[in-house]
């Protein structure tokens, strides 16, 4: 990824990440007709779904006039009403990983300490497609 | 194998520590976040412990297992990029959680 492009197509905002939050950014973001994004990264899936909501109210389609993206792809990004796509963290790997590392140490008590990272994989669900302009 | 769920009671925490030592288990692992309370660490101090989907847990004596956040921010924007998306807009987390999305984000712009 070049780094020029990203500054140019990328803009980022402060705020949390509730639904609620979610809700106030998606509103602040979409509120000029003139500057509207045509997608939303929000980083986990409360906040996607509060935007998806401040779109909705908004009469924005979701994908058609806005694509939504966001990362740890829970149940909710899974309900059929939304199919959110998110980035899954991969939790159950995590445990997995959790567990093998676990048994390492007790296998061998003194070794160095491990830090690992579980792989995420990105969810294509219903909300991101190609920009209309 | 115990299982335990502290997340209907926080102040769990320290009582199922405390069960699962007078069980003499040989090991624990710790998934998600908590707070750390002088119980845990000394759980920690005493029983090869690894620390599973928290990255806000200050320790450098236990094994850690994580998410990839800043791969995971990475393959999030890639996507949008990939499609076509020239206007994107995000907003930063404050939270710790989420620290390595600053990270990924600073290096978006």
């Amino acid at each position: 990824m070049e780094g020029n492009h990203l500054k140019e197509f990328v803009r980022t905002e402060f705020g949390d990440s509730t639904e609620a939050q979610g809700y106030s950014a998606g509103e602040r973001l979409l509120s000029d007709p003139e500057d509207r994004p045509t997608a939303i990264f929000a980083s986990n899936d409360y906040a996607a779904l509060g935007a998806f909501s401040a779109a909705h109210d908004r009469g924005l389609s979701i994908p058609g006039d806005l694509s939504i993206v966001s990362i740890d792809n829970t149940f909710m990004a899974n309900m059929r009403a939304v199919m959110l796509t998110s980035v899954d963290i991969r939790s159950e790997r995590q445990g997995e990983l959790a567990g093998d590392v676990l048994i390492d140490r007790l296998a061998v008590p003194e070794s160095k300490r491990r830090f690992e990272l579980a792989h995420p994989v990105l969810v294509v669900g219903e909300t991101t497609v190609s920009p209309l302009a | 194998m115990f299982i335990g769920d502290s997340r209907l009671d926080r102040l769990m925490d320290d009582s199922l520590i405390r069960a699962f030592m007078q069980s003499q288990v040989a090991g624990l692992i710790l998934a998600g976040t908590m707070p750390t309370s002088s119980v845990l660490s000394d759980a920690i101090g005493f029983l090869p412990t690894v620390s599973a989907g928290n990255r806000d847990l200050d320790t450098t004596s236990v094994d850690v297992v994580v998410q990839d956040d800043e791969e995971a921010a990475r393959l999030a924007v890639q996507h949008l990029l990939d499609l076509g998306h020239k206007r994107i807009r995000t907003w930063r987390d404050r939270k710790a959680r989420r620290l390595s999305i600053y990270v990924a984000m600073s290096m978006f712009g």
